[in-house]
């Protein structure tokens, strides 16, 4: 991140804090009131903080192995948010991603799936509750993400999107 | 150097508020920089990079944070036979687009999509490794007797999205200046040069003037006018009103384009082939209305026919839901485990943003505004033009690109695939010309020490207004009538009492009211900015149809169902007398508005015929439009 940038996402917080950032700035002994006041305080404030984080070292970071590769000590951990409404579990949704079930033919064969489809719809669509259990409505990955009819590589996933005349996606049209 | 550089910014930067000439309430910071780039989309990044790459001192102000402003395409741009894309992009505009500007843009566009693929964006790739191109509409090859060009790269299912993350990547390696969350309220305009930007810092209300000898506009359409369109709440035209409030004009506004089949109330489109597939449009009693208006294709019809029939039914109160403002596409006669296969996803689709079981209910839907192709009037470099004395003229130090600019390459109708090609393009276009013309570190003209005090004066008044009518009353009133009268359906009749309704909904804009008295984060006063820039783009949108008389591209109405060019097109050239420049339609609507009474000022400026290169690209001369 450019100084410029960092100092302004600097200046941005400590008003968001702004409370916090006051108390903060009286117990430094530096004045609260005016706001562009409070810019020019903004480098040294930022030097204060910057200085703390240094003494006290509360992220683990990666290190590098001896034969340059980047590993993480600790993995990184997924935040948590909050479920939506037409939200299904995640683990559900991985596990259906991956499973054939959700096998979605990009040819106008018949679905050898249709019955297990169907159920799954019948579980699925009841109104305002998704389970993504049974039934996912987003299309398996190709193997290798190359996709075998037209060799493309790193495409789009599902059906040709332009198969209507324009770019369709999830029964959507992305104009453009 | 950089360090000094570094150190001298951030001096130069802030600068304490000396004069107390503005506005004794708002503390006003003063900035410098060499370049201001205004919006954060698409062309905004690509044109901060730029100039960034290019060592310019740039600074970009946008109202939302980078990455999440809402470029809903997928990249399309095209690799080879770039003449033959010239002449598929001037047809599409059915002539309204000027040559040059489309020979710029088709001749760049295989070196925008490889510098875009250096840039680390993931294009889908060939078994050779070369970037794949799928066939899309509207794309042909020799002119259009080659058959079906194959010309569309993407990046996956979210090249728009891609895009947006390359860019800003790269802008941020070159340092520029982000001022996110902040708010242009108005060109910093002295002398007919623009000077500069001022804005309004939306989370602590402090008012920022950005000076700088070059400010580029990239703010985005204005979807938002309309009552049903698939754009962000914020596409609010500010870069259109900004430009206007300066006196200046704005070009084609009247050419907004259409897609029949959006949600009703979400604004997202349902594709073509749920009609291609067996869907069926239906009206409130029931009845499958496309076979009055198109017996053979029926729901299969074109777009425009489409959109009109639907906007027909409405008018005439067959329209279904409590306010009768919409129709109905059925699905769910068709058997659920076709449209598990044929449309996956559209169940999730519908559930989703309608609210319907598609195997048990239809989808609501109606005509849906997706993009403009009106907007700042440019030339091919980029620079904002006016028109006067027969002649373009430049103004100075004001430049842009994007949706929000008119070069014009769409003309009265934007081809598919074309809309991501323009924004990089053109955002590149900017760059290279402020490069061309001046150099980083130039000392700035001075500027009057009370500029822009009419635009905090204006926000002052909105913060404390206390008229009767709510922000959102006016705004809703304001996409109603535009959705009844300025949209698909155009007729003399209907246009003029939609330019009488909008002259009315203009003047209660002095009547508002908002409740929000504070300073920061007052999104009340911001949404209140925002309607004020609606409406200027509303009433020179209703005011461009309503005067120009003829059916072209995206404006099609049911009176003057022809172009009217300066030939008649359809028949043989021979014998014809050229019509006169003020009777024929083959030009552009440069429209003016006085912000205090609205009223809305029309003016013509030709079509430029003519490509950059005769000898590299003959122009392409006007034929009827017909695929």
């Amino acid at each position: 991140m450019t100084t410029s940038a960092r100092l302004k996402r600097d200046t941005q917080q400590q008003q968001h804090n702004s409370c916090a950032s006051v108390r903060g700035l009286e117990r430094k002994g530096l004045p609260t009131t005016d706001m562009s006041l409070l810019r020019l305080c903004a480098p040294a404030r930022r030097l204060v903080l910057s200085k703390g984080l240094a003494t006290e070292p509360n992220f683990k970071g990666c290190s590098r192995a001896a034969s340059g590769a980047v590993e993480d000590k600790e993995p990184l951990k997924k935040a948590k948010t909050p479920q939506g409404r037409l939200d299904g579990p995640e683990e559900a949704s991985q596990s259906a991603l991956k499973s054939e079930n959700c096998l979605f033919l990009f040819s106008h064969k018949p679905n050898p799936f249709a019955k297990l489809i169907a159920k799954g719809r019948e579980i699925a669509w009841s109104p305002y509750h998704f389970q993504a259990k049974q039934f996912s409505c987003h299309p398996a990955e190709f193997p290798d993400d190359v996709n075998p009819e037209t060799k493309e590589k790193g495409g789009p996933r599902g059906p040709e999107p332009t198969r209507y005349g324009d770019w369709e996606r999830k029964g959507r049209c992305v104009d453009f | 150097m950089a360090s000094v550089r570094v150190a001298s910014r951030l001096l130069s930067k802030r600068v304490l508020p000396k004069t107390k000439a503005i506005s004794t309430q708002y503390p006003v910071v003063d900035h410098e920089f060499d370049a201001v780039v205004v919006g954060a989309g698409g062309a905004g990044l690509r044109a901060a990079f730029g100039l960034s790459e290019a060592g310019f001192n740039t600074a970009c102000v946008t109202k939302l944070f980078p990455t999440s402003t809402n470029v809903l395409s997928l990249g399309n741009m095209e690799e080879d036979d770039w003449r033959w894309h010239f002449y598929d992009t001037v047809k599409g505009s059915d002539w309204l687009g000027d040559q040059d500007a489309i020979h710029y843009m088709t001749e760049q566009a295989p070196a925008a999509v490889v510098e875009l693929e250096n840039f680390g964006m993931p294009f889908s790739r060939t078994e050779d490794g070369k970037i794949y191109q799928r066939a899309f509409g509207g794309q042909s090859l020799k002119f259009g007797k080659g058959g079906q060009a194959h010309r569309c790269c993407c990046v996956a299912d979210r090249t728009g999205h891609s895009l947006l993350h390359t860019l800003y990547g790269r802008s941020l390696r070159y340092d520029t200046s982000y001022f996110v969350e902040y708010f242009a309220l108005d060109l910093l305009m002295e002398n007919g040069e623009c000077k500069g930007v001022i804005a309004l810092c939306m989370e602590d209300g402090s008012i920022h003037r950005f000076r700088a000898q070059n400010t580029v506009i990239a703010t985005g359409g204005y979807g938002r006018t309309y009552f049903s369109c698939t754009s962000a709440h914020t596409s609010t035209g500010d870069g259109n009103a900004m430009v206007t409030r300066a006196g200046l004009p704005c070009q084609d506004l009247e050419f907004v384009q259409f897609h029949p089949t959006g949600i009703y109330g979400a604004g997202c489109l349902i594709t073509e082939g749920c009609r291609g597939e067996g869907g069926i449009l239906l009206n409130s009693e029931g009845e499958r209305f496309m076979e009055r208006y198109a017996p053979n294709a029926k729901d299969l019809a074109s777009r425009d026919v489409v959109s009109r029939s639907m906007t027909i039914e409405i008018r005439e109160g067959r329209g279904v839901g409590p306010e009768k403002d919409h129709v109905h596409l059925q699905l769910h006669h068709l058997p659920p485990q076709q449209l598990a296969t044929r449309l996956p996803g559209i169940s999730e689709t519908a559930m989703i943003f309608a609210g319907v079981d598609v195997t048990k209910e239809p989808i609501p839907v109606l005509p849906t505004v997706h993009y403009n192709m009106g907007g700042i009037p440019t030339n091919y470099k980029g620079q904002v033009i006016t028109h006067a004395e027969g002649k373009d003229k430049v103004v100075p130090g004001l430049y842009a690109c994007g949706e929000s600019a008119c070069a014009s390459v769409h003309g009265a109708n934007r081809l598919g695939a074309n809309s991501l090609l323009d924004l990089v393009v053109f955002g590149r276009a900017c760059a290279l010309t402020i490069a061309e013309e001046h150099k980083p570190g130039e000392k700035l003209s001075p500027l009057a020490p009370s500029a822009g005090e009419e635009s905090v004066a204006n926000m002052d008044k909105l913060r404390f207004a206390n008229g009767s009518q709510r922000t959102s009353e006016i705004r809703l009133n304001m996409q109603k009538t535009m959705q009844a009268h300025a949209a698909v359906f155009r007729t003399g009749a209907v246009l003029k009492e939609g330019c009488v309704k909008m002259d009315a909904i203009y003047q209660t804009l002095d009547d508002i009211k908002t409740f929000d008295r504070g300073i920061v984060w007052n999104t009340d006063l911001v949404e209140s900015l925002e309607l004020q820039n609606l409406m200027l783009n509303a009433v020179q949108t209703i005011n461009s149809a309503e005067q120009r008389k003829e059916s072209r591209g995206a404006h099609a109405r049911e009176d003057f169902k022809n172009r009217v060019d300066e030939y008649d097109y359809s028949k043989p050239l021979q014998g014809q007398e050229k019509v006169p420049y003020e009777q024929h339609w083959r030009k552009h609507t440069m429209s003016y508005v006085d912000p205090k009474t609205g009223k809305v000022t029309l003016e013509y400026r030709p079509v430029i015929d003519n490509s950059l290169d005769e000898q590299e690209c003959a122009p392409v001369p006007p034929a009827i439009r017909s695929y």
